[in-house]
């Protein structure tokens, strides 16, 4: 039974007959390329086609919500086509529980940016939209592409609208910051292609995921390749010391494309980690697990400490992130079902919290031109709902209970404690390196959540609270019905998934079954075989 | 009558070879390095046509012509160009035609 | 029949030549349309031209690669001479304006008709005359202007080209010592594997590396791409680099192909150096002209890498790429010569704002200039990436670690240009560009081109298929 579990979860499970999915990538698209027609002046005009063009996406996405099963092994709603056959080349595409909360949470921020840089966007309209929306297709295409060349197709396609969106909307060094972002990225995703060739040799002219995770490497080449792999995805997501591009990124980009960069893009990490770095590579993914845990617990203290110290709101929301996805990546590295579960659902809480973040940060810029946090404090008397608003993403972001991240993180411990004690049965070096760097590793990161607290709970106190001190503050205005509407569906969304999580985490928990089956065996092997052995006879006396 | 081996030949036409690409890449007068350059396509005249002769071969001899005539036409648009940069910047050293570098 | 598009090229460019003397200067607008009309009967007889079969006891031969290098050398021909219509016109500006259409199309068709010879030649007699062909027009036409830039480039660019075809000739002295044939097929037979091989083949590769500019032969590049006319240097940079991959294909591919295994290492050391050479150095470059020699330069490294594996893979990725170049790249250059035709500049920072003054043409250069970078979905993404998968092939990973970190490079200035476009603001008092509607005819077919190529499979399957059957008229 279980073997069967493992083996399935790269295989498609059901063909779909309608090209559902190839539609939801090249939705946004159709709507870009017809964007092309109307002119440059009407703003109003490119403003309601874009949402609109966004909101037709999430209806699709929803259709594909709708016809996915739950209880399904296996990639569903599969769209399998030859692309170019001579050379082996395929266009596939399907959904599985790991991608479709990401799917989800792309379809459904769409709208919401759209909607929230209506005044965010003073200008070229028309370039903005053409370009949010083909970024859309590369965002939904490379979470949904399961053929190693068109998801590297998707993976660039990203590249060129938001180094555009950066280039033409940001702030004053935008310009430094776009070229970094693009070269960074454009550098770490070539060395994947040359991975993903050399895979597409050793198979004999393939580039179809499963096929490629049946092969046979030798430790030498799953180590050169994953190294490939994971710096691409690495870089993206981005852990330390490959993040500097990131503050620069974030800081300069205009509200939308921070909202998106935070939201979607730096989940396209530790999702290509997941999906194509550790089935291709699993016992890679064990000898470098040591490296990226010690990786993912620097990130998380040094963001929080470099965003504890930044004077500039958005500076400081932007090194959050850093911190955040520390969390995450700590869940990806455990590899158990329930740190798996944390940092899948992690990776959406993020999306919604940081983007909201974001939005609200946003507003105040375009109200006042500046986010120094001295130049405010005291706000909260003249925009009252702002400030609740903010408080209560605030509480979202540090993990309080009943809030979104609180479920996130706390899976995410659940995992790294059940891995560090179960170890405790072998007593044995080898096993005890590992279950040390676990939990030595989790105690240290369970100091950035307080960290957290820290740096967001003292910037809202000196924004918001105390006397207002500068006079330039007395004249704000709190949000319109349009920026209200925005953060309430944003704010029903951290709510939903604190208190009533089970919706979300069941999407991907038979996936998420399926993954560990399939390759925690391979990685424990590596990076502590005593405990392999055990989890191998545990596993025999569940199946008598 | 002792006719003169083809290594010997060669090794002329190596020669000439050699100072006329000596002569291409060290002069610096146009004409000059144009003739160094028809010193070399004679070099390899001379090679295709001792390959032929000594061995009783025609298609050498047939090359050879092609080269005399198809250099006569390079000369003449060389020439030509020449004269038009020399009416304009009344020089034919290469070093004085200096406009094309930033 | 076989000829056939040779022929009526020749024809046309007499017809235009003779026409010239009896036409008034408003009248000579006609000539263009006329040559146009040259070249898509000619690409029609190709269509209907067999693509295997021999003429002239052998001297002159179609196999199914030689039917894809003339199709390639017909495309660019056309988008050439439509791109340059704007300038040939007697309504042209005057200092840019290219004077005596007649012979400017005469010898761009003489030039041509070189380049199509030279797919069919099969001994180094026809290959010396038909290179020659192919070559001595375009000095003409990069010194066209007559202006002291243009003399520059054209007497830099003769005395090079001489000397490149002076070296290439002493190796084919040496072949023909060797093997007493001039016959190119007869050839592998007849040699061995010894130094005097492997001098001729370096004489040869170094006589064919100006033209595909191979550093360290490639220094004439820069210099003729910026002192020529525009539309002349759009010319060169893809026909005369389609004709020089033609000529290295015959040699190595039919002369060396026994000995090509054993100096794979040299092909991938001179690939390396031309594309880090000419990335390194367009990083710098603020002229356009200049910035696109060196770019052409990288790409002629990355055509090299089709050379590694023997197979029908490697030529296929060749052609493939060949075909995706010239599309992409004349693309290109129809903005730069539309641009430097109506401003008379060719400074890259005078591109600033193109995408707010003319956003359809700003998109264009910028979909041309990705191309080139190989951003995907483009076609330049697929054919750099199947000329990476023949190195990955041959063992070379190393190489395709090298080629992806140029690649990166490449991007970083392609995006340089992209940022004057779209980020810079324009100029005070700059004015949309005009474009014609033949320019922007051959804007809109290269554009589209140079992206269906890549998503659209036909075309890469039946150059495959093409160069598996001309593989196997080699092994004859």
């Amino acid at each position: 039974m279980d073997t069967s579990i493992a083996q399935n979860w790269l295989q498609f499970h059901s063909l779909s007959s309608f090209p559902l999915l190839t539609l939801l990538c090249a939705m946004p698209l159709g709507f870009a390329l017809l964007a092309l027609a109307i002119p440059d002046e009407q703003t109003s005009a490119h403003k309601a086609w874009s949402f609109v063009g966004s909101l037709v996406t999430l209806a699709v996405a929803l259709v594909v919500l709708g016809g996915f099963d739950r209880n399904a092994v296996g990639l569903q709603q599969v769209d399998d086509y030859a692309w170019i056959p001579s050379f082996g080349a395929r266009w596939t595409l399907g959904v599985d529980g790991l991608s479709l909360p990401l799917v989800m949470l792309t379809a459904f921020l769409m709208p919401i940016i759209f909607a929230g840089a209506w005044s965010a966007i003073d200008k070229r309209w028309k370039e903005f939209s053409i370009a949010m929306l083909i970024l859309e297709t590369g965002m939904l295409g490379s979470l949904l592409a399961v053929d190693l060349l068109s998801f590297y197709v998707f993976w660039e396609i990203m590249l060129v609208p938001m180094y555009l969106i950066v280039g033409i909307w940001g702030g004053k060094d935008r310009i430094y910051a776009t070229v970094k972002f693009f070269i960074y990225t454009m550098f770490g995703s070539l060395l994947m292609l040359v991975a993903i060739l050399w895979l597409y040799q050793k198979s004999g002219g393939s580039f179809a995921l499963a096929q490629l995770a049946a092969l046979n490497l030798s430790d030498k080449e799953q180590t050169w390749l994953f190294a490939a792999f994971a710096l691409a995805f690495l870089i993206k997501v981005p852990v330390f010391p490959f993040h500097t591009w990131l503050p620069d990124a974030h800081t300069e980009a205009p509200t939308p494309g921070s909202v998106v960069l935070a939201g979607v893009m730096l989940k396209l990490g530790t999702y290509g980690l997941l999906r194509f770095a550790i089935p291709l590579f699993p016992s890679a993914m064990g000898t470098f697990s040591p490296l990226l845990m010690t990786l993912a617990v620097i990130g998380i203290i040094f963001g929080a400490l470099m965003a504890y110290v930044q004077t500039d709101v958005k500076r400081l929301v932007a090194y959050s992130s850093v911190s955040h996805l520390g969390f995450v990546m700590l869940g990806i590295v455990i590899f158990n079902e329930e740190s798996l579960q944390g940092a899948v659902l992690q990776g959406v809480n993020h999306g919604i919290s940081t983007g909201a973040l974001f939005l609200l940060v946003g507003y105040l810029y375009e109200r006042r031109h500046t986010r120094e946090i001295s130049e405010f404090g005291g706000i909260a008397a003249k925009m009252p709902v702002y400030a609740a608003f903010f408080v209560f993403v605030t509480m979202s972001s540090i993990a309080l209970p009943l809030t979104n991240g609180f479920v996130g993180e706390f899976l995410i411990f659940a995992g790294s404690f059940k891995e560090g004690v179960q170890a405790v049965i072998a007593p044995v070096a080898e096993a005890g390196r590992w279950r040390n760097t676990v939990l030595v590793g989790g105690g240290i990161a369970s100091l950035g959540v307080v960290l957290g607290a820290v740096y967001m709970l003292s910037m809202v106190r000196r924004v918001f609270f105390g006397q207002i001190t500068n006079p330039a503050n007395k004249a704000l205005h709190d949000l319109d019905w349009r920026e209200k509407t925005i953060m309430a569906i944003l704010a029903c969304f951290i709510l939903w998934i604190g208190v009533y999580p089970s919706s979300w985490l069941n999407l991907s928990k038979t996936t998420v079954h399926a993954m560990v089956l399939a390759h925690r065996p391979a990685i424990l092997q590596v990076r502590a075989p005593l405990d392999y052995k055990h989890e191998a006879i545990q596993h025999e006396h569940a199946d008598r | 009558m002792t006719s003169i081996p083809l290594g010997h030949i060669l090794l002329l036409a190596a020669l000439l070879f050699g100072i006329g690409l000596a002569g291409v890449l060290t002069r610096r007068n146009i004409l000059v390095m144009l003739m160094s350059v028809e010193v070399m396509m004679n070099a390899v005249n001379l090679t295709l046509v001792g390959f032929s002769r000594y061995n009783g071969w025609t298609e050498g001899h047939v090359l050879a012509f092609f080269i005399i005539a198809v250099a006569a036409a390079e000369a003449a648009v060389g020439l030509a160009m020449v004269l038009a940069v020399f009416r304009l910047k009344q020089t034919t050293y290469v070093d004085e035609l200096r406009l094309l570098k930033r | 029949m076989l000829m056939l598009p040779e022929l009526i090229i020749v024809a046309t460019g007499f017809i235009l030549l003779v026409l010239d003397l009896f036409l008034t200067e408003k009248q000579r607008d006609l000539l263009v349309p006329l040559a146009l009309a040259g070249i898509a009967a000619a690409l029609g007889a190709l269509w209907l031209t067999p693509d295997h079969g021999v003429l002239l006891g052998g001297r002159f031969a179609m196999d199914p690669l030689a039917w894809w290098f003339k199709l390639t050398f017909l495309i660019a021909a056309f988008v050439t001479v439509m791109l340059t219509s704007g300038l040939l016109e007697s309504a042209a500006p005057e200092p840019r304006k290219l004077h005596s259409p007649g012979e400017f199309l005469t010898i761009l068709l003489f030039n041509l008709t070189g380049m199509l010879l030279l797919a069919s030649t099969r001994d180094l007699i026809t290959l010396y005359v038909a290179l020659e062909l192919a070559t001595i027009p375009l000095f003409l036409l990069a010194a066209w202007r007559r202006d002291a830039l243009g003399g520059e480039a054209g007497l830099k660019y003769m005395v090079i080209g001489a000397l490149a075809s002076a070296l290439m000739l002493y190796g084919f002295g040496v072949l023909y010592g060797v093997t007493g044939t001039m016959r190119l097929d007869a050839m592998p037979a007849l040699l061995h594997a010894d130094r005097t091989t492997l001098y001729a083949a370096a004489l040869i590769v170094a006589g064919v590396g100006f033209k595909l500019t191979l550093v360290p032969f490639h220094m004439w590049a820069p210099e003729v791409y910026q002192g020529a006319p525009p539309p002349v240097t759009a010319w060169l940079s893809v026909a005369s680099k389609a004709a020089g991959l033609s000529v290295l294909m015959l040699v190595l591919f039919r002369v060396f192909r026994p000995f090509l295994h054993d100096v794979s290492f040299a092909i991938a050391v001179l690939a390396t150096v031309t594309m880090t050479i000419g990335n390194l150095v367009a990083i710098v470059q603020r002229n356009i002209l200049r910035f696109m020699a060196f770019s052409a330069i990288s790409q002629a490294g990355y055509l090299l890498l089709g050379f590694l594996a023997g197979g029908s893979v490697g030529a296929a990725a060749m052609v493939f790429y060949l075909l995706v170049y010239a599309v992409t790249n004349l693309s290109v250059f129809a903005v730069i010569i539309l641009h430097n035709q109506q401003t008379g500049s060719t400074e890259l920072t005078d591109y600033r704002g193109l995408s707010q003054l003319n956003p359809l043409l700003a998109l264009a250069l910028m979909f041309g200039l990705f191309g080139l970078g190989g951003i995907p979905p483009l076609a330049g993404f697929v054919g750099k990436f199947l000329l990476f998968s023949v190195a990955a092939q041959a063992g070379y990973h190393w190489l395709v670690g090298v080629a992806a970190v140029n690649s990166t490079v490449s991007l970083y200035y392609y995006l340089r240009l992209v940022r004057q476009m779209y980020i810079e603001a324009p100029a005070e008092g700059a004015v949309p560009l005009k474009p014609g509607w033949m320019l922007s005819a051959g804007l809109a077919v290269t554009t589209a081109a140079s992206m269906l190529l890549g998503v659209v499979p036909t075309v890469y399957e039946s150059v495959r298929a093409s160069a598996a059957a001309w593989l196997q008229s080699l092994g004859q």
